[in-house]
C-alpha cells in the first residue's frame, strides 16, 4: 500500500514537471535579418538646377550587420506598381546621374559599407540636385538599404549566404513652372456583356501614362440600371508613372477594392460611366459600357423545381 | 464546526480588501493611438520673406538683404511668376495695396517685378510671398466619441506676432515658428466621415488662432470606427526658420490631433508631421515605413512546405544556409527561412528573389543558366519534369533529379505568388533567378495594401550526385522589399 502511494507521488510529480515545462518553456530567439524605412515612397517636383535635401530613416531590426545604401533607376514591371530595378545602371561616380545624387550621412558614398548595431536607427541624408539642363521629365530611382552580416573577420558558410534589401522609390518630376502636362489614356475600361443576375458585375480599368510625367487617376464610376438606384464607385487614385500602364482599383474606406457593384441580385440593363481625369487637371474622359443582367441561373433553379415537382407528383403506375 | 466560521471570515475579510483594493485602484484607461493618421499641405511651399532692402517706386529692380537675420536671405527660394507684396516692418498690410509678379531673378540678392514699383520699399520691411493651402489631416478612430465629443486639432502657430493676419510668420525653430490662420473662418473647416456609425454630423469648429486649436464637438450622436477627414482651408504656410534652416530641407512640424469626451478627456491622440520645403513646388508627406525581416529556422518540429522538419534537417539562420557537409548522394537537405513584411504604404509592397549566381565549388564562376557538377557547379533545379526555371515550377519529388531550388507557403495573410503544393504537388519547386545569367528576379510575396506581418515560409532544397565534386560550395541569395509606387 505504502509503495501504491509512492508510486502514486512520483507519477504526480513527473506530470506536474512535464506540464510546467510546457507551459514555462524557455523562449528560443533566432537570429533575425531586419530592416525598415521610412518613407516607403518620395514624391517630389524640383525645378531644374535647384536643390533638395530628403532625410530617410532607416533600422536595424536584427542582429549587427554591416549596411550600405545604394540608388539605382528603376521602370514599372507589369501593370501593378512593382518596380523592375536596372541595377546595371546604379549611381556611381560615372554614371550619368551621378552629379545629381550626394549623401552625406551616414556616409559619403554609396556602396561604402557602415556598421548598424542590432535595433540602431540611423537618417540617411540625400541631397537631390539635377543638372539645370536637365529635360523636363519624370525620373525614378529606388533608394536601396542593404543589410548582411558580412563583418571583417567573419566566417563564410557553407551554402548560400543571405543578403537583404529594402527600399524607397523616389518619383522625382524635373519642371520649371510646377505645373506639367499629364497625359492620361484610357487604355481599357470592361465588364461583361451578359451576366446572370446572381453574378457580378466586375469593371476592368486599366489606365496608361504615356506622358511625362507622374499622375494619380481622379475618376469614379456611375452604374446606372434599368431599375433602381445609380451606384457610384470611387477609383483608387494610384500612382501612374510615366511610360507604364497600370491596373486600377477601386477605392472604399481608405481601401483598395475590386471595382464591382454592391448588388446581389442584377436584373436588366446597366449603364456604366468611367470618368476619370489624371490629378484632376486635364478635360475629363469619359467611357460609357453596357451589361446585361438576365437571370439564368433562376430560370434553370425554378424548371428544376419544377421539373423535380412533377417527377415526384407523378401517379404511379398500378400493378 | 468551528473551522466553518473561521473560513466564512476568511473570505469575508479577502472580499472587503479586495473590495478597497479595486476602490483604491482602478483599472487605468489609457488613451489610443489613432490609427491610419495623415496630413498633407497641397501646397508644402515655405513662404517666402526676406528683407527689402532696396527697391525705388517707378522702378522694378528689387534688392534684398543677404543678412542672416531674416528667414530668406536670397533669391534661391524665389522663382518668376511668383506673387509678391512688400509690406513695412511692423506688417501692417502691402504697401500701397499692391501685389506684383516676379519677372526675373537676377543674381543671389536681387530679382525684378513685372511692373514697375507704385512706392518706395521700405528698407526695415519685407518682401513677402505668401504660400497657402489647404491641410488636410484624415485619421481612423480607434474609441468611439460619444456624443458632446469633441476632436481637438492643435497647428503650431509663431510665438511672437499676429499669427492670423495672412502674412507668413517666422520664428527660429517649429516651438517658435508656424502657420498663419489666415482669418480661418469657422464654417469653411470641412469635416467628413467615412465608413463606421457616424450620423447626425459635426457642429460648426471653434478657432483659436492664438493657440493654434480647431474644436470640432460631435453634439447630436456618437462616432466610432469612423475615418474621419479634416480639411483646413487657407492656411498660411511659415517662412523658414530664422538662422536654423537648411535651404532644401523640411522644417518639420507636428500637428497634434485629439479626440476627447464630453468632459474633454482624451480617448485617442496622435501626431501627424507636415514638412513644407522650399525648392520644391508639390510634395506630399505621409508618415509611413516599410519593415522586412528574415528568421531562420532551427526547432525540430513543425511541418515547412510539407516537410517535417526533425533532428536531421538543416538549421538555417536568418543570414545563411549553412547545408554543412552532404554525406549523402541522391537524397534531400531540406531548410528554411521566414521572411515577414509589415508596411502601412497604402499601395502595399513586394518582396523578390535573386542569386548572384548558382552555387560554385569554392565561389568558382558558374557560367551560364545551366551550370552543373563538369564546372564545379551545382546547378539550379530542373524539378523532376526537366524544365523547371526560374519563372515555371514544377514537381521535384525524386532525389535523383539533383540542384539546388525552392518553394513557398503562406504564414499569415495571403502574400505568397506560389505555393509548395500547387496543382497537388508534393515540394512545387522553381530556381532562384541567377544574377550571373541575367536571370529576371522574380516576386516571392506581395500585397496590395497596407500589411501587418505578412509571412511567408522560404524552403530551400538541395540534392547532388554520387560524382559531384567534394569542397566548399556557396553562393548568395539576396532578398529586395519594395514598396509598390
Amino acid at each position: 500500500m505504502q509503495k501504491i502511494k509512492q508510486t502514486t507521488k512520483v507519477t504526480c510529480l513527473f506530470i506536474s514537471l512535464f506540464i510546467c515545462s510546457l507551459v514555462y518553456s524557455i523562449p528560443v530567439h533566432a537570429q533575425t535579418l531586419g530592416l525598415s524605412i521610412s518613407p516607403p515612397i518620395d514624391e517630389v517636383m524640383i525645378i531644374p538646377g535647384k536643390a533638395i535635401t530628403q532625410t530617410f530613416t532607416i533600422t536595424n531590426d536584427g542582429n549587427d550587420g554591416m549596411a550600405s545604401i545604394y540608388i539605382v533607376p528603376f521602370k514599372a514591371d507589369g501593370e501593378n506598381g512593382n518596380v523592375d530595378l536596372d541595377e546595371k545602371n546604379a549611381i556611381t561616380n560615372s554614371s550619368p546621374y551621378a552629379s545629381w545624387f550626394s549623401l552625406s550621412s551616414p556616409v559619403n558614398n554609396f556602396g561604402e559599407k557602415f556598421y548598424m548595431a542590432s535595433g540602431q536607427r540611423q537618417d540617411v541624408i540625400v541631397k537631390i540636385s539635377p543638372a539645370s539642363d536637365a529635360a523636363e521629365k519624370d525620373y525614378y530611382f529606388t533608394l536601396l538599404y542593404e543589410l548582411d552580416n558580412t563583418i571583417p573577420g567573419g566566417i563564410v558558410p557553407i551554402g548560400p549566404t543571405n543578403q537583404a534589401r529594402i527600399g524607397t522609390n523616389l518619383l522625382i518630376s524635373l519642371s520649371k513652372d510646377g505645373e506639367p502636362n499629364k497625359v492620361l489614356n484610357l487604355v481599357e475600361f470592361s465588364a461583361p456583356t451578359i451576366i446572370d443576375s446572381l453574378g457580378e458585375l466586375r469593371f476592368n480599368i486599366k489606365i496608361g501614362n504615356f506622358g511625362s510625367y507622374v499622375f494619380k487617376p481622379n475618376g469614379e464610376i456611375v452604374i446606372k440600371p434599368t431599375f433602381g438606384n445609380s451606384e457610384t464607385l470611387k477609383i483608387a487614385p494610384l500612382n501612374i508613372i510615366s511610360d507604364s500602364i497600370r491596373n486600377i482599383p477601386c477605392l472604399e474606406n481608405e481601401e483598395t477594392v475590386i471595382c464591382e457593384s454592391k448588388n446581389k441580385v442584377l436584373v436588366g440593363i446597366y449603364k456604366t460611366t468611367l470618368t476619370v481625369s489624371a490629378d484632376n487637371q486635364d478635360l475629363p474622359q469619359k467611357k460609357t459600357i453596357t451589361t446585361i443582367a438576365f437571370p439564368f441561373s433562376l430560370i434553370v433553379g425554378t424548371i428544376l423545381v419544377v421539373a423535380v415537382y412533377k417527377i415526384l407528383k407523378k401517379p404511379k403506375n398500378k400493378i | 464546526m468551528k473551522k466553518r466560521p473561521f473560513k466564512g471570515w476568511l473570505v469575508v475579510v479577502g472580499f472587503i480588501f479586495l473590495s478597497f483594493l479595486s476602490f483604491f485602484s482602478p483599472p487605468k484607461l489609457s488613451a489610443a493611438t489613432l490609427t491610419t493618421a495623415s496630413s498633407i499641405l497641397s501646397n508644402p511651399r515655405l513662404s517666402y520673406r526676406a528683407n527689402s532692402s532696396a527697391g525705388t517706386s517707378g522702378t522694378s529692380a528689387i534688392t534684398i538683404s543677404s543678412s542672416t537675420n531674416y528667414p530668406d536671405f536670397n533669391t534661391n527660394h524665389l522663382f518668376p511668376k511668383d506673387n509678391i507684396c512688400f509690406t513695412n516692418e511692423g506688417l501692417t498690410g502691402c504697401i500701397g495695396d499692391t501685389n506684383y509678379n516676379v519677372a526675373t531673378i537676377s543674381n543671389a540678392t536681387s530679382f525684378s517685378t513685372a511692373t514697375p514699383l507704385s512706392a518706395n520699399v521700405d528698407t526695415s520691411g519685407f518682401v513677402i510671398a505668401t504660400q497657402s493651402g489647404s491641410i488636410t489631416l484624415a485619421f481612423t478612430l480607434v474609441t468611439t466619441i460619444p456624443a458632446g465629443g469633441n476632436i481637438f486639432v492643435t497647428i503650431p502657430v509663431a510665438s511672437t506676432g499676429n499669427v492670423n493676419d495672412g502674412f507668413p510668420d517666422t520664428g527660429t525653430s517649429n516651438s517658435t515658428n508656424g502657420f498663419d490662420f489666415n482669418r480661418l473662418e469657422p464654417t469653411t473647416v470641412n469635416v467628413s466621415t467615412s465608413g463606421g456609425t457616424c450620423t447626425g454630423g459635426w457642429d460648426t469648429p471653434a478657432v483659436a488662432s492664438t493657440s493654434g486649436t480647431i474644436t470640432i464637438t460631435k453634439a447630436s450622436a456618437s462616432c466610432a470606427g469612423a475615418t474621419v477627414t479634416i480639411v483646413i482651408p487657407n492656411m498660411v504656410n511659415p517662412s523658414p526658420f530664422i538662422t536654423n534652416h537648411t535651404q532644401g530641407a523640411s522644417d518639420a512640424y507636428k500637428i497634434a490631433i485629439a479626440t476627447r469626451d464630453g468632459s474633454n478627456n482624451v480617448l485617442d491622440s496622435t501626431n501627424v508631421v507636415v514638412a513644407p520645403i522650399e525648392g520644391v513646388l508639390v510634395s506630399a508627406t505621409v508618415d509611413q515605413t516599410l519593415s522586412f525581416t528574415v528568421t531562420g529556422v532551427t526547432a525540430d518540429l513543425g511541418a515547412y512546405c510539407g516537410v517535417t522538419r526533425n533532428a536531421a534537417t538543416t538549421d538555417s539562420s536568418a543570414y545563411a544556409i549553412p547545408w554543412g557537409t552532404i554525406a549523402t548522394a541522391n537524397s534531400f537537405l531540406n531548410a528554411q527561412q521566414i521572411l515577414s513584411v509589415s508596411t502601412n504604404a497604402s499601395n502595399g509592397y513586394t518582396v523578390t528573389i535573386e542569386e548572384n549566381d548558382q552555387m560554385g565549388l569554392n565561389g568558382v564562376a558558374c557560367t551560364g543558366a545551366t551550370a552543373g557538377e563538369s564546372v564545379s557547379c551545382i546547378k539550379d533545379i530542373t524539378c523532376d519534369t526537366g524544365s523547371c526555371t526560374e519563372q515555371y515550377g514544377g514537381e521535384w519529388n525524386t532525389a535523383t533529379n539533383n540542384g539546388f531550388g525552392y518553394s513557398l507557403a503562406t504564414v499569415s495573410g495571403t502574400p505568397a505568388t506560389f505555393f509548395y503544393n500547387e496543382g497537388g504537388s508534393t515540394f512545387y519547386a522553381k530556381q532562384v533567378p541567377d544574377q550571373e545569367a541575367s536571370e529576371t528576379k522574380r516576386t516571392i510575396m506581395s500585397a496590395t495594401a497596407p500589411v501587418s506581418a505578412n509571412q511567408v515560409y522560404v524552403c530551400y532544397r538541395i540534392s547532388i550526385s554520387g560524382t559531384q565534386p567534394a569542397g566548399y560550395y556557396y553562393n548568395k541569395v539576396k532578398y529586395t522589399a519594395t514598396a509598390r509606387f
